[in-house]
Parts: structure tokens; C-alpha cells; sequence
């Protein structure tokens, strides 16, 4: 219903149609990092299956030009991987341009992941944890263990997200409430630089403010 | 590092990806600028995250030689040879392209202890039998003349590809892949190899594997007997690299004739059967033989690594597209959009195909009996009201008006359209337009779903 009628409102101009339709899906597709955390994942009334593929989602944004939600249906197609964008079920098959550009994007923002978990160990070595209970208390934990430690904190923040660089990772428990909060704030920030080049690393805009 | 498959077929795509780009390249160097840009960044890329080790790299981009024809391999050797010498350019990508080049000439030295016959394809040149032999010593004859392959290298690999008899057909078909492969190889680094890089037994060796009377149309003895004086004299290569052009030139012109003699024969059965002659194919009398590689023009600015040139170029050309009209410019991948000065005939379906008698399933809810137009959707027909449906677009007043519907044919006494949507869509459309309220986003039931 919902892809239908932003087809066939675009096409023959009913330019309210189409306006209040774009409105509905701003919750879902946000364009500030601020707002990510919020968004929802829109389902059957709209895209007409449970869970839509999101390279269909990202087919029908481009087609009908929803400029806003481009960088995110990007980036959510992108999470899947290669052979997500690649698909060749029907409806889900990305032109050319278009899978040109995904391909790329996921790249630039999966980029990130690599530089982050170099740095992240670096980083942790780094913390001398004055909490005795606190597996980074570099006086308390033998060498092997603290190192494992960071292997252990690199694959929690890391493994098994699938190209999901954007989500935050689960660290309570691991390390000390001190650790774990400054943990926390470093990796938001890391992820909130990856979320303003997501315009560009798609080629959709040169920011988010020229899509606002 | 991650691991894992799905990194693990991000390296084989990313490999694959440059494969495909590497033999896009060709002759046209305004062509190539921008592949170059994207094949530069997506080594350095690979490379530079640790994406991939050298080794890695090198492994999954070396198949290209086996499916790459000659041109494209002289293109690829250029490039090859651009990016290593490119002052910017990283220790790693320098190091990925001596790997490349080394592993090329290692896979040649193996692929020539094997049966070369053009129907038997074992080992490394099973994808393109014998051919891929005779494309991978072209290619390899290009690294060699562009110093991409070290001395070294050249004399510990070279010499088993060119002596190496491997036959086990009796027939002349890996005689003849060899002889081609060879004889490609000096047609491309002749110069070089003959200039102290391969010895004179060795040479006289390879020549041994040419000592098939007319196979290729070259005279192996004569050959042989030049390339010993040839590497006894001091004067140099050009000798034989012109001995070379001259049994090159005698090959064509043989073809020629043959070309010649089979289109004559044609001909005369053209003749006899009374049709017009045909004209006889041209060939060539005068081939550019590469006896030497000449690189471009190294670049002289350091070239930035970043977004490539193309999409760059998108990203503002779409950025300049308003949001405002979204109509206007848009392509969808179900039907194309235009102005609605475009609104001809062209932009509806075809309309004989739905003329009088044409079967047609009237729409269960949008078939008004007093509608005043029919608009049919793939095998769906709507019966509507012209103004009702029209009233809030301009571009649908333009295709009903009483003007566009004219000429339309009348089968059930009313006009009818044919819309290249499909009935669903349109279906949506009409709800909305008989049943305002049906907009809004609670009757829309946006459906959440986590995750």
C-alpha cells in the first residue's frame, strides 16, 4: 500500500499524498545521529512483507527520490553484506548504479571497523584502571589476562555484528562502571563520525544538513 | 583482524572486483582514467586496512591473465607499470605488484610443464586450455619489456617455459600452442630477453620447440640459425627483432591469400547461383608488431585516494536534482517519469492491444458503471470518473481530457486508456482518492518490527 501509493503519487503529482507519506517514514529514516537510537525498522503495511529486504526498501527511495532516507536505506541494505546487495530475488535487485554506490559505502563505513579495533587496543592498553576488581588494573591483572581482556572487549564491540557499525555494543559487566563509561563515550564517538559521512560514503550528498 | 566467511568473501569480491576492473582497461587512455582512479583505490584501500595480505591480494588478482586477450594484457602491463612507479604510491602496493608480476611468471614456468593441447585442460590452464598459455607468455613477454619482472626472476623462471616439450598428443596441437606461445612472448619482450637476459642455449632450446616445418607459418630452422648469429653479434636486437616483423608480415600475407582463395571460391558459387559478388575481406598489409612497451606519461601529481572521480561526479549531479520536484526527475525502476509536456501517447500503454474484444477483469471495487473512462492496468480494467480522479493531479487532467480521449477506442461506450501501472498500484491510488481518510498514517497501520 504504502510503496504503491508513493509510486503512483509521485508519478501523477499529488504532491499532499506524497508529502504526508514522506512524514510517516521521517521516525524511521532519521537524519540526525541523535535520533538514531529511535528509529524503527517499518514493516508489513508498508513495504508489503513482514520484514522487507532492504535493498526493495533502498529501490523504492531512490526511485521515488525520498532523498532524506537514501544515506540510511543505504546503509541499512549495506549491513547484510556482499551477497545481501547482491541479491537477485525479485524486486531486490539493485541497479547498476545504485549497487555501485552501496558497494562503496559499505566499504568506506566497514573501514571504520578495522581502524577502530586497532585502536581500541591500543587504547585499552592504555587504561591503567586504579579499580583492584577491574580486569584493566594493570597492577592487579598478570600480563595474559589483561590481554585477553582486550581481546575479549575488541570482540564484544566488534564480532558477530555483521557490518552493523552503527549499533552500540553491550559492556556492562565486563569492565569496571569507569572503564565501561569511558568505553561507552569513545565508541559513541567513533560511531557518531561514522554516521556523518554516511551522505557521502553513499554519494548521495555532500552532509546530512543538505538533505534536511 | 576479523574473521570469518563473510570477510572472507569480502576479500574474494573485492579481489574480483579489480580483476573485472583490470580487464575493462583498453587502448583508449581517456577511457581508462577513470577505471585506473577506481583500480588504484581499491588495491590502496585493501591494502592500507589490512584488508588483505600482499600475498592474499596478488593470489586472487593473478587469474586475470588466464582469460585476458592481447590488447587488454598490453593495457593491464601499463597500468601495472603507472601505479608501481607512481611517486605516492605505498610501500605495499608497490610490493602487491612485484608479487603479482612474480607469481604471473611462476604460474607460466608451471603452466609449462603441462599438456598444452588445445582439447586437454588439466591444471593451471584449465579455464582457457591452451589459449590461456599463449595470453599468459604475451602478457608475461609485457612485464618483461616494461621492467616489471626483474633479471633474476627472468633467467630462474623463464627457461623451463621455453624448453620445456611436454606433449602427450601425438598430433600437432600442443606443438602448435607452444610454438604460438613462444613465439607471442618474443613478439613481446624479444628485445629485452635476447639482450643478455636469457642465455644463448636456452635460446637455441626454445627454438627447438618450433622445429615443426610451417607450424605457424614460421620457418623454425631459419629462425634458429639467426637467433645464434643474432646473439653473436654485437649490434644489437633489432636484427631480430626485425627478422621477427618480416616472418610476421609473410604469415599475413599467407593468410591473406588464403582469405582471398576462400573468398574467391565463394564468389564463384555466388556467381553461379546468381547472386551479386561479395566484397573480399581486407587485411591488413601492414601490422604493428610491439616489439618494445613505451609507458605513458607518469603522472606527475600525487593522485588522491579517496571517493572515485565517477561518483563523485553523481553525488553533485544528483544533488543538484530538488527535492522539491521529485516528478520531474526521477526514473523508477517500473516506469519512467517525464514532463508533462511528454504526456503523448507514449507515456500510456498500448492501447490496441486492449481495443474492442480484448478480455479484461473489471476491478472488484473501482468498476463504476457510471464512470466516464476506462482505464486498463496489466489485465485489469477500472471504470472511473474522469474528474474525480483527476482533480487533484495535473498530469492525470492532461491524459483524460476530453482532448487525449478523442481518438481513444470505446468498446464498452466509454474511452479506454491503458496505464503502464500496475493494477495494485493504481488500485492504492484510486482508494485514496474515493476514500481520503485512508491516508493518514493510522489507517496506513505502520507495522513495527524490531531489529
Amino acid at each position: 500500500m504504502f510503496a504503491s501509493l508513493l509510486r503512483m503519487a509521485t508519478k501523477y503529482g499529488f504532491t499532499d499524498v506524497r508529502e504526508g507519506l514522506v512524514e510517516d517514514i521521517k521516525g524511521a529514516y532519521p537524519t540526525k545521529w541523535g535520533d538514531f537510537g529511535t528509529a524503527r525498522v517499518l514493516g508489513e503495511d508498508v513495504f508489503g512483507s513482514p520484514k522487507p529486504h532492504p535493498n526493495a526498501v533502498l529501490n523504492l527511495f531512490v526511485g521515488q527520490n525520498v532523498r532524506f532516507a537514501i544515506p540510511f536505506a543505504y546503509y541499512r541494505a549495506s549491513i547484510g553484506g556482499f551477497s545481501a546487495l547482491m541479491s537477485d530475488e525479485p524486486g531486490t535487485v539493485l541497479p547498476r548504479h545504485t549497487l555501485a554506490c552501496a558497494i562503496y559505502g559499505m566499504c568506506v563505513t566497514q573501514r571504520m571497523m578495522p581502524t577502530t579495533v586497532r585502536t581500541i587496543s591500543f587504547v585499552l592498553n592504555l587504561i591503567v584502571c586504579p579499580d583492584m576488581a577491574c580486569i584493566l588494573n594493570v597492577n592487579v591483572t598478570p600480563y595474559e589476562k589483561r590481554t585477553e581482556a582486550v581481546g575479549k572487549l575488541s570482540d564484544i564491540m566488534y564480532s558477530g555484528r555483521q557490518g552493523d557499525v552503527l549499533s552500540a555494543p553491550s559492556l556492562e559487566g565486563v569492565t569496571c562502571e569507569r572503564c565501561t563509561s569511558s568505553l561507552v563515550l569513545w565508541h559513541a564517538a567513533r560511531r557518531s563520525a561514522c554516521w556523518e559521512i554516511l551522505p557521502t560514503a553513499f554519494a548521495v550528498a555532500k552532509s546530512w544538513d543538505e538533505l534536511q | 583482524m576479523v574473521e570469518g566467511a563473510s570477510f572472507h568473501n569480502r576479500q574474494l569480491c573485492i579481489a574480483s572486483k579489480i580483476r573485472s576492473l583490470l580487464t575493462s582497461l583498453t587502448e583508449d587512455p581517456s577511457e581508462n582514467e577513470k577505471i585506473t582512479m577506481k583500480i588504484e583505490y581499491w588495491i590502496e584501500y585493501v591494502l592500507c586496512e589490512q584488508f588483505a595480505t600482499v600475498d592474499e591480494l596478488a593470489e586472487g588478482v593473478s587469474t586475470v591473465v588466464w582469460d585476458m586477450s592481447d590488447p587488454y594484457a598490453r593495457s593491464v602491463v601499463r597500468f601495472l607499470k603507472e601505479f608501481h612507479d607512481a611517486p605516492n604510491r605505498s610501500g605495499r602496493a608497490r610490493s602487491f605488484v612485484d608479487k603479482l608480476c612474480e607469481r604471473i611468471l611462476r604460474w607460466f614456468a608451471m603452466a609449462s610443464v603441462e599438456n598444452l593441447g588445445a582439447n586437454n585442460y588439466p591444471g593451471l590452464v584449465a579455464s582457457c586450455g591452451g589459449y590461456g598459455f599463449i595470453r599468459a607468455a604475451s602478457f608475461v613477454g609485457y612485464l618483461i619489456e616494461g621492467g616489471l619482472l626483474g633479471p633474476e626472476l627472468v633467467k630462474r623462471h623463464l627457461v623451463k617455459p621455453l624448453t620445456a616439450h611436454h606433449y602427450t598428443n601425438q598430433d600437432n596441437g600442443p606443438k602448435f600452442v607452444r610454438a604460438t606461445a613462444i613465439y607471442q612472448l618474443f613478439i613481446a619482450a624479444g628485445n629485452t630477453l635476447l639482450c643478455g637476459l636469457l642465455k644463448h642455449e636456452d635460446v637455441q632450446a626454445c627454438f627447438e620447440t618450433l622445429n615443426t616445418s610451417n607450424i605457424l607459418g614460421i620457418d623454425a630452422g631459419k629462425l634458429k640459425v639467426r637467433c645464434a648469429a643474432h646473439l653473436d653479434a654485437s649490434s644489437g636486437s633489432d636484427l631480430f627483432g626485425q627478422e621477427f616483423r618480416e616472418i610476421h608480415t609473410a604469415w599475413l600475407e599467407r593468410e591473406k591469400e588464403k582469405v582471398q582463395e576462400t573468398c574467391a571460391v565463394e564468389n564463384e558459387e555466388h556467381e553461379e547461383e546468381g547472386v551479386e559478388s561479395v566484397v573480399v575481406a581486407e587485411v591488413p598489409a601492414e601490422v604493428e608488431t610491439p616489439l618494445a612497451f613505451v609507458p605513458r606519461d607518469l603522472p606527475i601529481d600525487a593522485i588522491d585516494i579517496g571517493i572515485p572521480s565517477s561518483i563523485l561526479h553523481d553525488m553533485e549531479r544528483s544533488s543538484e536534482t530538488s527535492v522539491n520536484t521529485p516528478a520531474i526527475a526521477l526514473s523508477s525502476p517500473t516506469f519512467s517519469i517525464s514532463t508533462v509536456s511528454d504526456l503523448t501517447p507514449t507515456e500510456l500503454g498500448d492501447e490496441s492491444k486492449y481495443g474492442e474484444g480484448q478480455i479484461a477483469t473489471r476491478h472488484d471495487t473501482f468498476y463504476f458503471e457510471d464512470g466516464n473512462v476506462e482505464i486498463v492496468c496489466g489485465d485489469t480494467v477500472f471504470r472511473v470518473h474522469s474528474t474525480v480522479v483527476s482533480f487533484s493531479s495535473p498530469k492525470l487532467r492532461d491524459m483524460l481530457s476530453p482532448m487525449a480521449l478523442h481518438n481513444a477506442p470505446m468498446p464498452k461506450g466509454c474511452p479506454r486508456v491503458v496505464f503502464k501501472d500496475s493494477a495494485e498500484d493504481f488500485a492504492a491510488l484510486l482508494k485514496i482518492i474515493y476514500t481520503p481518510g485512508c491516508v493518514t498514517s493510522p489507517q496506513l497501520g505502520f507495522d513495527e518490527l524490531t531489529g
